[in-house]
């Protein structure tokens, strides 16, 4: 038996209860116990205390949480007092009835890890409503009562104040029931307590306490913002769901599971938060208990009876050795299995079944692998019809033929082709593919494939695989196939590498290296492959004379699998020699290592990357989807051991926009690697600094000074711009955006800033930063034109909205290069101060005067903006309001199929007021303290209406703005429209690659926009707006070295921060400063800002 | 012993009218570029037949060993038995010679002879025959929309563009229908163009990668470009023709002409820019639901 024999069990009457009793039997992960039950001290039955089997169960690596309503300072010594010195601390502690939770550390000290903080608003509201109810119950009943204030969370209404409160305790209770409810009936109050605590809760509404928490002990009614739920909710999310501990295996024991005087049990609150967890209520229980939860009875004794029952459950509490069931299972065929596994949770998955060569190409693209040196399509192991297979190399460009007019992103030889039959028939049959599967599982990062085929001699067989570009170690990429044959049968199974493209050069003597074509890196590639089967007496043997194709031979036998494996080891290099040798060296390590472990220390480096990177969100499965693929692909695509590479277009997931990397890096990409991933956004920014040559030399070629960025950069920082295009209606169109579009040295020196500002990462800023700051503020100090007006002008520019070239005073470029100037004199203030030793060879070496800073500080001051002081509103460019007005809202553009470029004609269009993506927004989104409230949503209106989102960097900027002026409606709009481009290939053209600064703006419109994050010199701030379907989001960022989780609870309004770090930090909530300790959570709630509108249409 | 292979031919349908007659430089253009013969058939009444001969000698004149069949019954009937002999490889006939019928714009005989035979058929307007100062069809304009099943039914137009050894210009015109492009698996007109230089490359290259995919093989040696234009997609093939010149429009004919069916076939009739080449659709497509598996 698992209970008090002496107590005994009533038989169990549901099936909740039965599973209850049988859990009983099984030794839990997590034991939950009020410890207002039996005192932590006491009692002690035979040798054990409830502090010793609790230091018993920790022991074994079992999670004890002891729930109390008192406040910490009342049990602070009875734990720490009892427990010993532990490696392990596995005790928590909350306390204040759902306001707190403590942890026991090691040295069995108590230490806060979560608090709810109650902001001023709400401590006034919780008096107001308190005091509310004692005057209605003293003058409309005339009862004396009193208010309470003796916790920040809550205010209590003495009943009975004649009843001391030790009076308080199971014996008297329905006597004090007994004696309130004739109080109450006397004054006025028929229905009881149950009337007095809805009376409460709906005046703690009328305070603005939405959320507030009312419940009774009888002898009080409590008004507060916590109970015994937000205990529940705070293990749930940050022990079970942070450990993937189930909830099946917490076991709960309480007393008050069933309901009190009326009102629902205080314990009860545990269930809705820890769903599948057995309950166990040993209290009186006399009105009965719900059907989940088995009642024992018994008070303290019981549940002493059930910990020590716990404590025989696991052996290693008990004292005895625990046997490794794990060591029954073969190795090879643990982590072979493992890896070949698809993940359960849809939420982590995306699945293709069958085959369209139609829209293969899209396949190919959403299910791409990468680690931000190698990036590979996800086309079908065996070669097929309609199949794209690419394997693209981060940073190797090439020109692809005479008629090439700029370097492209190249391929490396496909690696990946496999094809499987029973080696009778060399040539002429094909393989019927009877079913087949694609799974990308974006917590590991894998590709898995399943299929089933024919051969032409009939023989079947089902092939598993699965394949991952190495995050761990980005040399390598691996290959795992088991093969199944169904019936005994000679099977052959062969791999092959492809031919390399016309643009990279064969290394001489045939090995497999080639040198980029008019380009300036090699690449080399290693491959081996082996297959282990399981059938001994027939080992596998190689054959090689095929043709180029790898292959094996083997006598499969139906039920025993074989296990192809094979490693691809890359490496780019400066030259051939360099390349090799990398190679070589990555395959040493992969042979050093083995599969298991590659696998393992990738599926590792992922859980790390997720930790630091998901956004969960609770209520909206679309959004999550969104979310995690765009977040997948960010971590794919990003190399933080890579200075040399950025980010194309479409990352590394196809051949769209050739690889080259545009403002879309610095502005839609960076925040997401500034924020969770800083190493990588390190890396991204010295890629900027070694191209700042190229920009040098471009702004000298067009006569200006400083650093002007290449629109279109690849390895060298040249502009790779094509000068045209041959248009589709097959005219050719002259291409302005590399000798115009100059708002992208604004744009770098943005993510610079921002980079700085979030890691304060001074060794950046000394070598790289403040260079590219000075020299790109140099630059708009020479762009900018001193007019006949006394201002400056930067004029024949293109802003964000392409629709419009050669324009003058875009309000985007102009307020960026102001902006940028005034960062530029910052940097040199900056440099001054903190490092005196190291500015003046700065300086020197970039050639600055102090006339030339004066000269700087005279533009910002007197650059042109296009703000109209009367009205708030910024002409987006001069001229712009003098456009014809064409209305997207007309049926005839509304349901447009096509881009407003082509429904209109170019003409019209660079003569129409539509604008192609977010310009004056973009702006608004980036510099948002331009505007104040009232010019941040005339501003959004007047444009948002405008804007015909020619591009798929559009609708997530303004899904940030749409949230800041508070129209979610429109902010979820936009985000969908924004999740859609890849997920639904709403612009036709995924096939291309993903569009992965659309990903990136889905990641800022989340955090930025609905999470209302707002990096600020003085810290974070927070200002959640989330939208509708959302109940809850959860995030994390980085900060300064630390690293703030976020969860926010848009149905109560709350956030809770943690921090993890040494140092101390503090963050702004809805204004409100929260200083946050390492190791510690908050809760506090947030205010919504007015004019917040959920349900909101146009534009 | 095999009897000798006979020479494709193509079979220039006449009436003896000076509108019918605009077709036979076409059909020798034509027959020319497949290697091919021409025959005449000449279909008059039984009292005209004579003077419809001489009528028709002049053209005659100007091309040597045409061979001429005189055709005094049923003149549609005629042309189909003559079309259905196995070496006609193409059949060529002005849309009409006289009276047209309302919809489309076709004479009784066209219009019967469209409904009955599966060859491929150069249908000439005598107004506008197209512009063919060299008689030679180096480019045929081919709208697509997207679809696979049309990509598929293009085969015979591709083949018939490599053995005119013709370069194709392949029109997508975006229907203005919101949900014209919603059909599985079907490519659709990029809603959104980022950067131009980049989009319309790409896109254009993925077009014809479906094209590739559902042709199993686009022949090298047909040079493709490809066009995209907006709006009502019959309209949009008619004025692209007449803007760029085409001298030969190809239709894939997959259903028959009565009203409710083949719309924009029947509506370019209506208005033909210039020659039109009538290529039947493949009996069936194939199964798309699993990958073909491409040896070695």
């Amino acid at each position: 038996m698992v209970y008090n024999s002496s107590v005994g069990a009533p038989a169990p009457r549901h099936q909740g209860q039965l599973l209850t009793l049988l859990s009983l039997a099984r030794p839990a992960r997590v034991v939950l116990f009020d410890c207002d039950i039996a005192p932590i001290g006491g009692p002690v039955v035979g040798q054990d205390s409830v502090t010793y089997l609790c230091s018993r169960l920790e022991a074994a690596g079992v999670w004890v949480i002891a729930l109390t309503c008192k406040e910490s300072s009342e049990i602070e010594h009875q734990f720490s007092a009892r427990l010993p010195k532990r490696q392990h601390p596995h005790v928590l502690i909350c306390a204040s009835n759902g306001s707190e939770v403590w942890e026991v550390n090691a040295r069995g000290n108590h230490s806060l890890r979560w608090r709810r903080l109650a902001t001023e608003t709400e401590r006034t509201a919780l008096t107001n409503a308190a005091e509310a109810l004692r005057a209605d119950l003293a003058g409309r009943g005339g009862l004396d009562v009193r208010v309470l204030d003796d916790h920040p969370n809550r205010r209590r209404i003495d009943l009975l104040p004649r009843w001391r409160r030790h009076d308080l305790d199971n014996s008297t209770t329905g006597s004090m029931q007994e004696e309130v409810e004739d109080c109450l009936r006397q004054g006025g109050f028929l229905g009881g307590l149950p009337e007095v605590a809805a009376l409460a809760q709906r005046l703690a509404v009328e305070q603005g306490l939405r959320g507030a928490r009312v419940s009774s002990d009888v002898k009080h009614i409590e008004i507060g913002l916590s109970d015994k739920r937000d205990s529940a909710a705070w293990v749930r999310r940050w022990l079970l769901d942070a450990r993937d501990i189930p909830t099946a295996e917490v076991l709960v024991v309480g007393a008050e599971f069933g309901p009190i005087a009326g009102l629902v049990g205080s314990d009860d609150h545990l269930r809705p938060s820890l769903p599948n967890a057995a309950f166990v209520s040993v209290g009186p229980e006399p009105n009965g208990v719900p059907e989940d939860v088995l009642h024992l009875g018994g008070g303290a004794p019981q549940l002493l009876g059930l910990l020590r029952d716990q404590v025989r459950l696991h052996p290693s509490a008990a004292g005895q050795g625990q046997a490794d069931h794990k060591r029954s299972i073969d190795p090879q065929e643990h982590w072979v299995e493992r890896a070949l596994a698809l993940p359960e949770d849809p939420r982590w998955r995306f699945v293709v079944r069958g085959y369209r060569p139609a829209s293969e190409h899209d396949v190919e693209t959403r299910l791409a692998i990468g680690n931000g040196a190698l990036g590979v399509r996800a086309s079908l192991d065996q070669p097929a019809e309609g199949s794209r297979p690419r394997t693209f190399v981060a940073g190797l460009f090439a020109q692809q033929g005479a008629g090439s007019m700029v370097p492209e992103l190249v391929s490396a030889p496909d690696w990946l082709p496999i094809r499987i039959d029973s080696g009778r028939r060399r040539s002429g049959g094909s393989n019927e593919i009877t079913a087949h599967t694609r799974m990308l599982d974006l917590r590991r990062g894998v590709l898995l494939s399943e299929w089933k085929q024919r051969d032409a001699d009939g023989l079947g067989t089902l092939v598993r695989s699965v394949r991952f570009a190495s995050l761990a170690d980005r040399a390598l990429a691996v290959q795992v196939a088991r093969l199944e044959a169904d019936r005994a049968a000679r099977l052959r199974i062969e791999a092959a590498v492809g031919v390399a493209s016309q643009a990279l050069v064969p290394s001489p003597g045939g090995r497999p290296t080639w040198r980029a074509r008019r380009g300036m890196r090699s690449v080399s590639m290693r491959i081996e492959g082996q297959i282990d089967a399981s059938v001994l007496a027939a080992r596998p043997r190689p054959n090689n004379n095929n043709n180029g194709w790898h292959g094996w031979v083997w006598q499969a036998e139906p039920g025993e699998p074989a296990t192809l494996v094979r490693v691809l080891a890359l490496a780019r290099a400066e030259d051939d020699q360099a390349a090799e040798r990398g190679a070589q060296a990555a395959l040493q390590r992969a042979r050093r290592h083995g599969p298991r472990r590659l696998i393992e220390e990738h599926e590792r480096a992922w859980a790390e990357r997720w930790s630091a990177s998901d956004v969960e969100v609770v209520g909206d499965d679309y959004a999550q989807r969104a979310l995690r693929f765009a977040i997948y692909h960010l971590i794919s695509t990003a190399n933080p051991d890579d200075e040399k590479v950025s980010v194309g277009a479409r990352a590394l997931t196809g051949e769209g926009y050739l690889g080259h990397v545009f403002w879309d890096t610095d502005i839609f990409l960076l925040p997401f690697y500034t924020f969770t991933w800083p190493r990588a956004a390190r890396a991204m920014l010295m890629y900027r600094y070694h191209t700042l040559d190229g920009a040098r030399a471009k702004a000298d070629r067009l006569g200006y000074r400083g650093a002007l960025y290449a629109w279109e950069s690849t390895d060298t920082g040249e502009e790779t711009t094509p000068p045209y295009v041959l248009g589709a209606d097959g005219r050719v169109i002259p291409v302005l955006c590399g000798v115009q579009e100059h708002h992208i040295s604004a744009d770098v020196a943005y993510a610079v800033w921002q980079y700085w500002e979030a890691t304060q990462d001074e060794p950046f800023l000394m070598e790289a930063g403040a260079e590219i700051v000075l020299e790109t503020a140099r630059f708009w100090a020479s762009r900018a034109q001193l007019g006949d007006d006394g201002a400056y002008h930067i004029r024949e520019v293109i802003g964000p909205d392409e629709y419009h070239e050669g324009v003058d005073d875009n309000a985007y470029t102009n307020m960026m290069a102001r902006w940028n100037i005034e960062r530029g004199l910052e940097v040199v203030l900056l440099m001054q101060e903190r490092h005196p030793g190291r500015w003046p060879a700065l300086a020197e070496r970039l050639d600055l005067s102090a006339k030339e800073l004066g000269d700087w500080a005279a533009v910002a001051s007197l650059m042109v903006t296009g703000l109209d002081p009367r009205s708030g509103l910024i002409e987006q460019f001069a001229g712009y309001f003098d456009l014809e007005h064409v209305d997207l809202a007309d049926p005839q553009y509304a349901n447009r199929t096509v881009p407003m470029e082509v429904m209109l004609g170019p003409e019209r269009t660079r003569r129409s007021n539509v604008i192609k993506q977010a310009d004056v927004v973009m702006l608004q989104v980036l510099l948002p303290s331009l505007f104040d409230a009232s010019a941040h949503e005339r501003n959004f209106r007047l444009y948002a209406e405008r804007c015909g989102h020619g591009s798929s960097l559009s609708p997530a900027m303004h899904a940030v703005q749409a949230a800041r002026v508070g129209n979610l409606m429109l902010a979820q709009r936009y985000f969908n429209q924004a999740a859609a481009v890849d997920l639904e290939d709403s612009m036709g053209n995924s096939s291309q690659g993903v569009h992965i600064a659309a990903l990136g703006g889905l990641w800022q419109a989340a955090i930025l926009g609905f999470a209302g994050m707002s990096p600020r010199p003085d810290g974070l701030s927070f200002q959640p707006r989330l939208p509708s379907g959302w109940k809850r989001m959860g995030f994390a960022v980085q900060w300064r070295g630390r690293t703030v989780r976020v969860e926010i609870d848009g149905e109560g309004h709350l956030l809770t921060a943690s921090l993890e770090g040494s140092e101390p930090l503090s963050i702004h909530v809805s204004g409100l400063q929260v200083h946050l300790d390492p190791a510690t959570s908050f809760t506090c709630s947030y205010e919504e800002p007015t004019g917040i509108d959920r349900d909101g249409g146009a534009p | 012993m095999d009897a000798p292979a006979r020479l494709p031919k193509v079979l220039v349908a006449v009436d003896g009218s000076p509108l019918s007659l605009v077709e036979l430089p076409l059909a020798r253009a034509i027959a020319g570029q497949l290697d091919a013969s021409v025959e005449v058939i000449h279909v008059a009444r039984p009292e005209n037949a004579d003077v419809g001969a001489l009528s028709i000698r002049p053209a005659l004149q100007q091309g040597d060993g045409l061979e001429v069949r005189l055709a005094t019954t049923d003149p549609a009937a005629s042309i189909l038995e003559a079309a259905a002999e196995s070496t006609v490889a193409l059949l060529a006939l002005a849309t009409h010679g006289g009276v047209v019928g309302s919809d489309p714009h076709l004479g009784a005989v066209a219009r019967t002879i469209l409904a009955a035979t599966r060859r491929t058929v150069l249908l000439i307007p005598p107004e506008h025959p197209g512009t063919i100062a060299d008689l030679q069809f180096d480019r045929l304009l081919v709208p697509f929309d997207g679809s696979p099943a049309t990509a598929a039914a293009l085969a015979p137009a591709i083949q018939l563009a490599s053995r005119l050894h013709a370069g194709i210009d392949l029109l997508y015109v975006a229907s203005q229908e919101p949900n014209a492009q919603e059909e599985t698996g079907r490519i659709g007109a990029p809603r959104y163009v980022d950067q131009p230089h980049h989009e319309w490359p790409g896109w254009a290259a993925e077009i014809m990668a479906h094209l590739d995919a559902a042709l199993a093989g686009l022949p090298e040696e047909v040079r493709t470009r490809v066009y995209l234009a907006r709006g009502d997609v019959a309209a949009e093939i008619v004025r692209f023709a007449t803007e760029t010149h085409a001298k030969a429009l190809v239709l894939v004919r997959r259903s028959h002409l009565e009203s409710g069916r083949a719309n924009v076939l029947r509506e370019v009739l209506n208005h033909p820019p210039c020659a039109v080449l009538l290529v039947p659709g493949p009996p069936g497509l194939g199964g798309l639901g699993t990958p073909r598996v491409r040896r070695g």
